[in-house]
């Protein structure tokens, strides 16, 4: 083939690359240029203010305490996803009696929408009208006070997340399990393994990478989590939880701050950019201290 | 991987660029318009569908717009919106540079709006088309909700104006109450939450409409004010923290009030009230429709409305309303203008306060023979005697924002906050990023 024949596949995809870019990695850039602008109301003329708004954002109460929220969420739902995952995926690795309906159990949640969701368990959560009040009112324990509380909120909204999300995180976990020879499994039974023992000292070393990748992926995923959050709590009670996803919302589309809001995307970018470093930090240095 | 991060910077950089230059002044463009008015296609946005024949404002807009579309040949094309998205359609499409020509803006978002440089003044084609004698027959309520507080012009139409009453179920409440001492006596007599009964809803929510119609009457009434004369923040005042005090005690401590008004939405207070679980309900005059008209209570002639009960007497009640305003980047302002000019005769005045509930910002509208009877007499007693539009705040949504926050943070758990410490830091807070000294 001639070397003006093997360029031809690029002309044909390119536009459609290029336009994908450009939908993907513009809006950044514009973002950018918005959080270190600022328009004057009435003249209409923009003026450059560099890093000030920044400067006013790490000092703004709102801000910090929204990046704590982000903080407690992702890492709060990270981590019980990946334990709910971890359990989940070990019960179906099991031949198990009607295992088809208890997945198809654990698989609702990951496809109902999001609001819906939200808005469903809001409402099991009224404290006047609420299924939950209802069912446990007989403990004398009135379950809705946990979504008017900060403590509780938070809480409530990290178990819906985990409700929706696990059977995400059961699958990746479920298909590194059933790689794994089962030769291994039954020579460590064989040499008086526990099942404890074989989980922590043959299974958990040998799906490492894959929990790896899968707390990337879920932590990335909660720290842009808004859908939910939106509906079931609005960021309160109060502003307790009120992410940085939130935030920006507010700020773009309430207080129509968009100069604002675009100082957060970037923000926001920034943070999703730190974790994926780390991550790949962390899997360099796992590499090169197994050569 | 040096070399591709070097191209991706690059590219990033050369992306940045481009929108720089593209968004260069921000411009003005748009706000002359071209002049030509006959034969211009204009766009509304508002939240309702033109052709809809099952909405009553629907109908009477399509009939008023094909009267506008006849008498000027201008047609008009109206998307509908979702009401709370209105706003920020205008400001993001305004940034986009392809607003609608002429828009429903909620009164109280002026001064966001006029942040966001989202709207044209109408100043200009206010004294083209209007005398003085014109300008006196607008109710004063419609130029204080319409004009910023930060340069003095004229920004917005009233469509009507909306004040609040206190809503009551005539089978359960025979005398509403006039003071905060009734309130709680009557609410009393009427709560049994065995049977999920209550005597008195409100919107309380983490939600600024809970301050326009709870918390700053509830404060005027004590005495207090939620902004001094400059916007910044005095609601960390004895009087707002003893009216911060009375509304969290109605759910917490006389128990009139479900739980749930601090955590639902009004509208589902609303339903609540309709269902005829709750008593009383604070709510608006843009409830006509839904309350009066078309619900079951209200077509069997068992609803009332009278002032909200304040501390010693009726509370002040805040006024605003739906306004029509001309995006700053609009390609058909003066056809849009007159469409606002239209809108603004007496007689479609009294077409849209019929349907929509609050008060033709035309005081001579409000002598026609269609304004009689228990819900007009009441709404103009209250529009007359007892209301007032929000301190001047520019700031408006962070600030109700704010206050609502700090009254929340209360009301969820009273027994582990100190209110007047809550107020403090919370006027503290808002007056050191909004008005730095």
């Amino acid at each position: 083939m001639t070397r003006s024949a093997r360029k031809v596949p690029y002309y044909y995809f390119i536009p459609a690359v290029g336009i994908l870019l450009f939908l993907s990695y513009f809006p950044m850039p514009y973002a950018l240029y918005l959080s270190m602008t600022q328009k004057r109301p009435g003249a209409g003329t923009i003026e450059f203010i560099g890093l000030d708004r920044f400067y006013q954002l790490f000092r703004d109460r709102d801000f910090t305490e929204s990046l704590l929220n982000t903080v407690k969420y992702a890492f709060g739902e990270t981590f019980l996803l990946m334990i709910a995952g971890l359990v989940l995926a070990l019960m179906f690795d099991r031949s198990l009696k009607l295992k088809g309906l208890y997945m198809t159990i654990v698989f609702i949640p990951w496809v109902v929408s999001e609001v819906v969701a939200g808005w469903t368990w809001r409402w099991m959560f009224n404290p006047d009208f609420g299924l939950l009040n209802y069912m446990f009112g007989f403990t004398g324990w009135k379950v809705s006070d946990l979504l008017q509380s900060p403590n509780g909120a938070m809480l409530v909204a990290i178990l819906v997340a985990v409700w929706r999300n696990a059977a995400f995180s059961m699958v990746i976990i479920l298909a590194s399990l059933q790689s794994i020879s089962r030769e291994m499994i039954e020579a460590a039974k064989i040499d008086g393994c526990t099942y404890l023992r074989t989980l922590t000292s043959i299974v958990l070393p040998l799906i490492r990478p894959t929990l790896a990748v899968l707390t990337l992926l879920l932590l990335i995923n909660a720290v842009n989590q808004t859908g939910t959050l939106l509906v079931l709590t609005n960021g309160g009670p109060v502003r307790a939880t009120e992410t940085l996803s939130l935030f920006m919302y507010r700020e773009a589309f309430f207080n129509y701050r968009l100069n604002n809001a675009a100082s957060l995307v970037v923000v926001l970018g920034l943070i999703n950019v730190l974790i994926a470093v780390v991550y790949f930090r962390f899997i360099k240095l796992k590499g090169d201290s197994m050569e | 991987m040096k070399r591709i991060g070097i191209v991706v910077i690059a590219s990033m950089m050369a992306m940045f660029a481009l929108a720089a230059c593209q968004s260069g002044t921000g411009g003005t463009s748009g706000a002359g318009g071209t002049g030509k008015t006959s034969g211009v296609t204009i766009k509304m946005i508002g939240g309702f569908d033109r052709y809809n024949k099952e909405d009553p404002f629907a109908v009477m807009m399509d009939e008023m717009l094909t009267e506008f579309e006849n008498e000027t040949g201008i047609k008009v094309e109206v998307e509908n919106t979702p009401w709370e998205q209105l706003e920020s359609k205008v400001v993001l499409t305004n940034e986009a540079g392809n607003p609608p020509d002429i828009a429903w803006i909620s009164s109280q978002k002026l001064a966001s709006l006029i942040n966001a440089d989202a709207l044209l003044p109408l100043d200009d084609y206010v004294s083209e088309t209007y005398t003085e004698e014109d300008l006196n027959d607008f109710a004063s309520h419609e130029k204080a909700a319409t004009t910023s507080a930060l340069d003095g012009k004229k920004y917005l139409f009233l469509a009507s104006i909306h004040t609040r009453y206190l809503w009551y179920n005539k089978d359960l409440v025979q005398t509403p109450p006039t003071n905060w001492e009734e309130l709680i006596e009557i609410g009393k007599q009427l709560t049994d939450p065995a049977k999920n009964q209550y005597g008195f809803g409100f919107w309380g929510n983490k939600h600024y409409g809970s301050v326009e119609i709870m918390y700053a009457p509830m404060i005027w009434s004590a005495g207090g004010r939620i902004t001094d004369d400059n916007g910044r923040a005095v609601w960390d005042s004895p009087e707002a923290a003893e009216a911060v005090q009375f509304i969290s005690d109605l759910v917490n401590v006389h128990k009139i009030a479900p739980e749930s008004v601090l955590t639902q939405e009004i509208t589902e207070i609303d339903k609540i009230f309709l269902a005829g679980n709750i008593a009383m309900i604070l709510e608006g005059a843009y409830r006509k429709a839904a309350f009066w008209d078309l619900s079951d209570l209200g077509k069997a002639g068992k609803l009332g409305i009278a002032p909200m009960p304040g501390k010693d007497g009726p509370a002040p009640m805040f006024i605003n309303g739906w306004s029509l305003g001309i995006p700053k980047k609009a390609k058909h302002p003066d056809a849009a203008w007159k469409f606002i000019e239209f809108f603004n005769r007496t007689e479609n005045q009294i077409k849209h306060a019929l349907v929509k509930g609050g008060a033709p910002t035309r005081k001579s509208a409000w002598e026609d023979e269609r304004f009689q009877g228990e819900y007009w007499d009441m709404t103009f007693e209250v529009l007359e005697k007892y209301s007032r539009p929000m301190d001047p705040i520019v700031y408006y949504q962070e600030g109700l924002d704010a206050l609502n926050l700090a009254g929340l943070e209360y009301m969820l758990d009273p027994g582990s906050k100190d209110l007047k410490q809550l107020l403090e830091e919370s006027a503290r807070n808002f007056n050191t990023k909004y008005y730095p000294e």
